[in-house]
């Protein structure tokens, strides 16, 4: 099939944008990548009466330092992140999660912004963007404000932005030097969404871990962090037990949808199976092997 | 009803114009507009690649881009990839190793091998069927497609050094 | 009635449900008499000197030597070192299964079968008209400047068919396959065709290869009897080779094809006396034993019958029941092989074609009828990094229907790949009970039979 007929336009900045999105209101649709909007198009799932398309905007698509973090311009390519030498030294959590999102043809178009924006619930990046607890920037025609990973994600292809709002950057901190971190997926094929995924981060001292963040993408409505499990290793020292312990709890804390692909309690016992795998990896990463639960 | 756009665009080298509604998708701008079959419509939702194209360098899904967003743009179809009625190497090891049946597939794959044999010039062959999960193939079962990139890459390389 | 899709076969119609019962059958027959399941298969084949064998239903296996095929595919596969391997694997708590299946690969359908539909009473009806046969056709010529132009009846769709005909005009014609055009569009309007003509059911390497090569001999006849005239040589003197007709020992005693051409075109009043002017010969071949149904429903419904073994070790994933093909061994009895590129290929494709099914692949419905898999994203096509490393071997018993021996090789693993793969996660799964008894196994499926095994255990 092909698309229903709308009316195009493709500003050359974000402050333009933001003004078609203001004038048409709830009858507009911000295209970035195209990978997940055009298939809805294509089959006519979604038929917005006007297409606000952000590929010729100059001003939205940069990778930079500032003040300690990162500031990923939303539009962004994931293929930029996946092949950029800063995000593989700075974050490199989000480069080897970037290796699962799709393909390299899709990556070449698809965009961080696209993917926070549209939040589906088995997508890498939002789980990878809670677990760095990370910041985005999100602007309407009244200015800008910043809300965190945490607030970001609310439901089942739902966030924080309101109609009119227009999500334009991304900040995240880079995790202390002496932290390890994980992505761990299990997907029916490679490059498909996860059916359950976890991106994992701790920093440790001595025998004490000192932060630990978790991250679910597939078993739930939304990315999820996982912070009852993430308590339980900050608790105390790190011992034979506490990864098992903070798995057996993150699988307690989800709810997850059953499928076509997998069933509720699947995809409840994979997010047990892979939290145990994400922190064996990110302590090891971290210099703990002794913590590491076989 | 949104009015066609003006598009001019550079396919293999040579520049083309036309126009489109904006709804238009690129793989059918090429297949019809400017007569460049030789990228196939399988999905028509992103999944297949039979529809890979390079775009300004970079294989991107053509079925999942609009023609108006090529403006400007310099892209590259399967019918690109021979020069002066030589075979690219690519497509010389595909013929060799038995890499097409059907052929249905076979642009996209050539498309998305070329783009990642640019970023990866000496991979495994794991690295080599990750990167061949962008385009499904139904007849050959991959072995000789993988053959095929190998062997191409193993030629490619050699003519570098 | 239903308001679920329609479904048509694609690829082994529907034998691989067939061999998925049946092997798996036979799997539960040597579990319950503790026997090695490849024992159990080896006391029930067809012997060799059995063939051509009549089954029940009328069938006539044209040729086989099951039980040597079934041993090659043990002997590539190792099969004592994997039952070892799985000693010790099943010793260190792992979940390591082998799996067989054979089956046997028909090819080329009796058109005479579709009428089993019909009640046999109908069919004795004064004036029911029967129907029978298959059949295909191939023209071969030659044009005034000797140029071979070759015309098939199947219609194919990326299987090779212009390779493997322009292989047997070259031999029959002694030149070289690049000599040699080969027109493989059909329009049953200019066209010699027939109600079978087509690709499918695996039929062009039996009667299409036929018909090519008939058509070739034909044509082959005709220009040796030509050339005996112009050369006043016995025609048993003849033979062709590297695009000439010589007598055979004096290589300089002869005409080039070009020269034997020009002249029955342009001179036809110098051919022999009874012969037809013009260098072109259609085949059209059909087999003998494809008659249509007796009263008791008995027919023959294929013409070639191939045979298939296979051997699949498999290790599951105890933690997330993911299921790691970690060796596949495949053995194809196709009669004479032609091209064994195009061979492989087909078998190839066939095997990941049939794992499709078995792992990946479902048209799926909820409890309203509501078709769950509607697009790509969940109808899972294998793609490159499904594909497991696959090892071939041939073995040939040649048709005696068929002018070159050959049999069809298109179904291939589509037909076996789902009892192997079910077969070995069962036997993988064996210590807790588990056996597979759909398809497909998803990882979650998989794991919510192995939840249940270990509760019962508990």
């Amino acid at each position: 099939m092909k698309p229903a007929p709308f009316e195009y336009h493709a500003p050359s900045s974000a402050s333009h944008a933001l003004e078609l999105l203001a004038r048409h209101g709830a009858d507009a649709r911000i295209l970035a990548g195209g990978q997940s909007l055009v298939p809805l198009l294509n089959f006519r799932l979604s038929a917005p009466a006007v297409i606000v398309d952000l590929n010729r905007t100059a001003d939205l698509a940069y990778i930079k330092e500032e003040g300690g973090s990162l500031r990923i311009g939303a539009m962004t390519r994931q293929r930029a992140i996946e092949f950029s030498a800063l995000v593989r030294s700075r974050l490199p959590l989000l480069a080897e999660a970037t290796r699962w999102v799709g393909h390299l043809p899709t990556r070449t178009r698809g965009t961080i912004g696209g993917s926070l924006a549209h939040s589906d619930p088995a997508a890498e990046y939002p789980a990878v963007v809670a677990a760095l607890d990370g910041e985005i920037a999100i602007r309407n025609s009244g200015g800008e404000r910043v809300v965190r990973a945490a607030d970001f994600f609310v439901g089942f292809m739902s966030t924080a932005l309101r109609p009119g709002e227009m999500l334009t950057e991304v900040r995240l901190t880079p995790p202390p030097p002496d932290s390890g971190w994980a992505f761990e997926e299990f997907s029916r094929r490679r490059g498909d969404f996860a059916i359950v995924g976890i991106a994992a981060v701790v920093a440790m001292e001595r025998n004490r871990c000192r932060m630990a963040r978790l991250a679910v993408c597939g078993a739930a409505p939304c990315a999820m962090r996982l912070r009852g499990a993430e308590e339980i290793l900050e608790a105390g020292r790190i011992e034979e037990r506490s990864v098992h312990n903070a798995a057996t709890r993150a699988a307690e804390l989800v709810d997850p949808p059953s499928d076509l692909h997998a069933s509720s309690d699947y995809r409840r016992h994979l997010t047990r199976v892979l939290t145990r795998r994400a922190l064996n990896r990110a302590l090891a990463r971290a210099c703990r092997p002794e913590a590491v639960d076989a | 009803m949104p009015e066609p756009q003006r598009i001019r665009l550079t396919v293999n080298g040579q520049p083309h114009e036309g126009s489109a509604e904006p709804r238009r998708l690129l793989v059918d701008f090429l297949r019809e507009d400017l007569a460049l079959t030789g990228t196939h419509v399988g999905c028509e939702h992103g999944i297949c690649g039979a529809c890979t194209i390079l775009f300004n360098g970079e294989a991107v899904r053509s079925c999942l881009m609009l023609a108006v967003q090529a403006d400007g743009a310099e892209l590259m179809t399967v019918e690109g990839l021979a020069r002066g009625g030589e075979l690219h190497i690519l497509q010389l090891a595909f013929r060799e190793h038995h890499a097409l049946q059907c052929g249905f597939c076979t642009p996209g794959m050539l498309m998305a091998a070329y783009d990642f044999l640019r970023v990866n010039p000496r991979p495994t062959e794991d690295e080599v069927r990750e990167a061949l999960s962008a385009v499904l193939c139904r007849c050959t079962g991959y072995q000789g497609i993988v053959r095929a990139v190998m062997a191409a890459a193993r030629r490619m390389s050699a003519a570098d050094e | 009635m239903t308001n679920k899709c329609p479904t048509g076969p694609n690829r082994g119609y529907a034998c691989g449900h067939l061999y998925f019962e049946m092997e798996r059958m036979v799997d539960l027959l040597a579990e319950r008499l503790r026997m090695d399941p490849a024992q159990v298969r080896r006391r029930n084949f067809i012997r060799a000197d059995q063939f051509p064998y009549r089954t029940p239903s009328g069938g006539v296996y044209d040729s086989g030597d099951y039980a040597a095929a079934f041993d090659r595919a043990l002997e590539v596969a190792d099969y004592g070192r994997l039952r070892e391997e799985q000693s010790r694997a099943r010793a260190a708590g792992r979940l390591y299964g082998v799996g067989l299946a054979v089956a046997v690969d028909p090819s080329v359908s009796n058109m005479g079968y579709v009428t089993i539909a019909l009640d046999p009473k109908r069919r004795a009806r004064p004036g029911y008209l029967a129907k029978s046969g298959a059949i295909e056709s191939a023209t071969v010529r030659i044009d005034p400047l000797g140029q071979v132009t070759a015309i098939l009846g199947t219609a194919p769709q990326g299987q090779g068919h212009q390779t493997v005909v322009a292989q047997i005009v070259a031999d029959e014609l002694g030149i070289a396959p690049a000599d040699i055009t080969v027109v493989d569009e059909m329009d049953t309007f200019t066209r010699v065709w027939g109600i079978s003509s087509g690709t499918y059911s695996s039929r062009f390497g039996s009667v299409g290869t036929s018909a090519a090569a008939l058509a070739a001999r034909k044509l082959k006849d005709k220009l040796i009897l030509l050339a005996s005239a112009i050369t006043e040589t016995p025609a048993e003197k003849l033979t062709l080779a590297d695009g000439r007709i010589v007598v055979r020992g004096e290589a300089q005693r002869g005409l080039t094809l070009k020269q034997l051409a020009g002249r029955a075109h342009w001179n036809t009043q110098s051919l022999p006396p009874g012969m037809e002017p013009a260098l072109e010969a259609t085949a059209v071949f059909g087999f003998p034993l494809a008659d249509s149904p007796d009263e008791r429903d008995r027919v023959n419904s294929s013409n070639t019958y191939g045979f298939i073994a296979e051997v699949m070790a498999v290790e599951v994933d105890r933690e997330t029941a993911d299921i790691k093909i970690l060796r596949y061994v495949t053995v194809h009895d196709a009669g004479v092989i032609i091209n064994p590129a195009i061979a492989e290929g087909q078998i190839m494709g066939g095997a990941l074609h049939g794992l499709g099914g078995a792992l990946w692949e479902e048209l799926a419905y909820d409890g309203q009828g509501q078709f769950l898999a509607g697009s790509f994203m969940d109808y899972l096509v294998p793609s490159a990094s499904q594909a497991p490393a696959i090892e071939v071997a041939h073995l040939a018993t040649p048709s005696p229907f068929t002018t070159l021996g050959a049999k069809g090789l298109g179904e291939a693993g589509s037909m076996t790949a789902p009892a192997a793969v079910a077969n070995a996660v069962s036997d993988a799964l064996a210590p807790l009970g588990v056996r597979i008894t759909e398809l497909p196994i998803t990882p979650s499926r998989l794991w919510h039979l192995l939840e249940r095994a270990e509760r019962g255990t508990r």
